[in-house]
C-alpha cells in the first residue's frame, strides 16, 4: 500500500513545499492525539525549533530545561538564543519565559508557557502543555510534530515553518506578512507514510537523556554570543 | 475587440503549455520502491552517495547534504560563529531565506543594492557597506546566474571578510569554468520544489573547507558529548535517492535552458522593449532557474504603460511571466519586534535605487520549465512581445 502512495506522489509533481500530504498528516495525528492541530516538519529538533520561534522566544529569554533531559531541550533552546536555565524539578521554577519538560508537569507559574516534549510517545497525557513536540522518526523514518490546542500557536508555528506564509496563501504566493519564518517543511514522502504508519504505530521507543548542565558547548563563546552575553 | 489576447484577441499561444515541472520517469519509481523496502528513510547509504557523487560534479572536496537551502545558509553562518553582534551583507533582490536565514543565526543583515545590469548584487555597494562588524557577504546568484566572483571576492579578500554564496537557483552554474563551490567560503544550494535539481525539499552546502565540513557535521549528528548545537537538518534516503537519480538529467536540461536562453536573448535584444541581462563570458554555465529581463520603463512611460500592463498582456498572450522580487527591506518582519528582539538592533531598511527600479519598474522573469521548450515557445515569447509593443495603444486607459 505504501509504495502506491509514494508513487502517487511522484507523479503529482507535488514532493515538497506544503503537499496535500503535509496538511493531512498534520489532521491525522491531531485526531489520533485528539488534539486539534498538528504541524508536521521535517524532524524533532526542527520542530521544537519552530515551535520557540513561534512564541517569540529568543534572546534575553530563559528557558527552565532538566539537568537531566533530551540534549535537544537545552541545545535547541541555545540556538534560538535563549537561555537554558537547569533545574532538577520545575515545582518552583520562576522568572522564566518556558518550561521545555520531556514529562507532564504541574507549573505552580501558570503564566510560564509550558511545551512538553514527548519524544516518540504517542500515548503521553500532556493535556496540560501550551504546545507538546513529537519525535516522529520511529514512524516515518524521519520527522517532527508541534502539537497544540491553541489556534494562535499553529497557525504563528505554521507560518514560521514555511517561510513566513500563511495557511492557505500557497506556495508560491510571494505575501510575507510580520513573520520572518525559515524551511522547516517536510518532504510529501515521508508525509504521505504517517497515516499508514499510525495504524501500526509501534511502542515507544526508549530516550537518550543526558546530564546536560556540564556538557562543553554551555562555557563556549559561541554560547554566549547566541544568548547575547558577549 | 482589440488584437492583443488581453482586449479580446487571438492569443499568440493557444492550446499549447510548456514543459511542466518536475520531470520523473521509471528510474524515480524504481528508487522510491528500492528505499521504502530497504527500511532505511532516514539517512544512510543513499545520502552518502549522493554526497559523493554531487561533489565529484562540482569539483570540490566536500558536498554536505540538508533538510533545505535554507538551513545550509544558517548551518553555514553558523560554522563561522557568525551571531549576534556580527553584520552580514546581502542584496534585497532575492527570495527571503537569504535574509531569515542571518537573522535566524542571529546576526544583523545589512542590505547592498544591485547592479541592474546582471540584478546580482553591486560589488561596490558592498565595499561601501562593509564596517569592522561586518563578517559575511552574502552574494546571491539570482536566478542562478553566477555573482562577478572576481570583483565580490576581490572585495571580501581585502576586508577579510566571508564571501558566502548564495546559489539556491544555481545549481550547476559555473564562473570561469568552476562550480561555485570553489569560490569563497562555502556556497549554498537549495533543491526545492521549483529547483532544477530537486526532491521537493533539499539543501547541498559544496565547499573546500575543512572548517565548514567538519563543524557542520558537528552540528548535524547527535552525539555523546556536545561541543556545540545540535539540529537534526539532515537531507533523508527519499531526497538524496530522488536527486540523485535527477542528476542524470542535470547537464542536458541545464544545456538545454542555455541554448534557449541565448536564442531569446538576441530575439528580444531586437525588439526595443524587452531586454536581456548582460552577456558576459565569465559566467561559462548558467542554471537558469530564471530568466530574468529588463522592460526598458522609460519608453514604457513615454508610451503611457507601465511594466504590469505589459506582463499582464504577455500573459493574456500565453506566456507565463511574472514582475519579480520585491524589495526584502520593505517586509514588515524585518522591522517585527521578534526581529529586533533576536539581534537586539534594528535593521536598516533605507531604500536601494538599483532594486527599487528593478522591483518596480524594470524586471520581469520567466521559471526554468519555460527555458525546457523548443525554440518556436521562445520564438512565441518574442513575438508576442512584439506584437503587444506594436498594438501598445491598446493597453493605455
Amino acid at each position: 500500500m505504501s509504495t502506491k502512495i509514494l508513487l502517487d506522489v511522484l507523479s503529482s509533481g507535488t514532493w515538497g513545499t506544503v503537499g496535500p500530504c503535509m496538511m493531512e498528516a498534520g489532521s491525522v495525528l491531531a485526531e489520533y492525539l485528539n488534539m486539534k492541530y498538528a504541524l508536521i516538519t521535517y524532524s524533532k529538533t526542527s520542530a521544537l525549533e519552530v515551535l520557540l520561534r513561534s512564541l517569540e522566544i529568543t534572546c534575553g529569554d530563559k528557558v527552565a530545561v532538566a539537568s537531566y533531559s533530551d540534549p535537544i531541550d537545552s541545545l535547541t533552546a541555545a540556538a534560538v538564543g535563549a537561555e537554558p536555565v537547569f533545574v532538577d524539578n520545575f515545582d518552583d521554577v520562576n522568572d522564566v519565559k518556558a518550561v521545555i519538560s520531556d514529562k507532564p508537569v504541574d507549573l505552580k507559574n501558570k503564566d510560564i508557557i509550558l511545551i512538553i516534549n514527548a519524544g516518540s510517545d504517542l500515548k503521553l497525557d500532556c493535556s496540560n502543555a501550551r504546545a507538546v513536540v513529537y519525535d516522529l522518526d520511529p514512524y516515518i523514518g524521519k520527522g517532527g510534530a508541534v502539537v497544540t490546542n491553541d489556534q494562535d500557536c499553529y497557525y504563528s508555528a505554521y507560518s514560521y515553518h514555511t517561510c513566513g506564509r500563511s495557511i492557505g496563501g500557497g506556495s508560491t504566493t510571494l505575501q510575507f506578512d510580520k513573520i520572518i519564518g525559515g524551511d522547516f517543511r517536510i518532504t510529501e514522502w515521508h508525509a504521505c507514510l504517517l497515516k499508514e504508519s499510525l495504524e501500526n504505530a509501534p511502542e515507544s521507543t526508549p530516550r537518550k537523556f543526558k546530564n546536560m548542565q556540564n556538557q562543553p558547548f554551555f562555557s563556549s563563546e559561541y554560547f554566549k554570543k547566541l544568548t547575547g552575553r558577549v | 475587440m482589440g488584437k492583443l489576447a488581453i482586449k479580446g484577441g487571438v492569443p499568440v499561444r493557444s492550446g499549447k503549455s510548456f514543459p511542466g515541472w518536475p520531470q520523473s520517469g521509471q528510474n524515480e519509481r524504481e528508487k522510491l520502491i528500492g528505499i521504502y523496502e530497504s527500511g532505511n528513510l532516514g539517512g544512510g547509504t543513499e545520502v552518502e552517495a549522493f554526497a559523493e557523487r554531487f561533489a565529484l560534479y562540482s569539483d570540490t572536496k566536500y558536498c554536505i547534504p540538508m533538510a533545505n537551502g535554507t538551513v545550509t545558509l544558517e548551518m553555514t553562518m553558523r560554522a563561522l560563529e557568525i551571531g549576534r553582534g556580527d553584520e552580514v551583507i546581502l542584496p534585497p533582490y532575492t527570495f527571503i531565506a537569504t535574509l531569515s536565514s542571518i537573522i535566524f543565526a542571529g546576526a544583523t543583515p545589512v542590505f547592498a543594492d544591485i547592479d541592474r545590469e546582471t540584478y546580482n548584487i553591486s560589488p561596490e555597494s558592498i565595499a561601501a557597506k562593509i564596517t569592522p562588524k561586518t563578517k559575511a557577504v552574502i552574494a546571491v546568484c539570482v536566478g542562478g546566474r553566477p555573482i562577478d566572483v572576481d570583483a565580490i571576492q576581490k572585495v571580501t579578500d581585502e576586508k577579510g571578510v566571508y564571501l558566502i554564496i548564495d546559489a539556491a537557483q544555481g545549481v550547476g552554474s559555473a564562473w570561469s569554468g568552476k562550480s561555485l563551490g570553489k569560490y569563497g567560503i562555502a556556497a549554498s544550494i537549495s533543491c526545492q520544489n521549483s529547483k532544477n535539481l530537486t526532491a521537493g525539499e533539499g539543501g547541498i552546502i559544496i565547499t573546500d573547507s575543512d572548517l565548514i565540513y567538519n563543524k557542520t557535521t558537528e552540528m548535524l549528528n547527535d552525539s555523546c558529548c556536545y561541543n556545540n548545537i545540535y539540529q537534526d537538518n539532515n537531507m533523508t534516503a527519499f531526497q538524496a535517492g530522488i536527486m540523485n537519480v535527477q542528476m542524470d538529467r542535470l547537464d542536458e536540461q541545464i544545456t538545454k535552458r542555455m541554448d534557449n536562453a541565448a536564442y531569446l536573448d538576441k530575439r528580444l535584444n531586437e525588439t526595443g522593449i524587452v531586454s536581456s541581462l548582460k552577456i558576459d563570458g565569465r559566467i561559462t554555465r548558467n542554471s537558469y532557474h530564471l530568466y530574468l529581463c529588463r522592460f526598458n520603463y522609460e519608453k514604457l512611460a513615454e508610451l503611457d504603460v507601465d511594466r504590469n500592463k505589459f506582463i499582464a498582456a504577455l500573459n493574456a498572450e500565453g506566456v507565463g511571466i511574472s514582475n519579480g522580487y520585491m524589495p526584502l527591506y520593505t517586509f514588515p518582519c524585518v522591522s517585527s519586534d521578534y526581529t529586533e528582539k533576536i539581534l537586539g538592533s534594528k535593521v536598516d531598511v533605507s531604500p536601494l535605487p538599483e532594486c527599487e527600479i528593478a522591483s518596480y519598474k524594470e524586471g520581469a522573469w520567466m521559471y526554468q520549465s519555460v527555458m525546457l521548450g523548443e525554440i518556436s515557445d521562445m520564438d512565441d515569447i518574442a513575438d508576442a512581445v512584439i506584437k503587444i509593443y506594436e498594438n501598445i495603444e491598446e493597453l493605455r486607459d
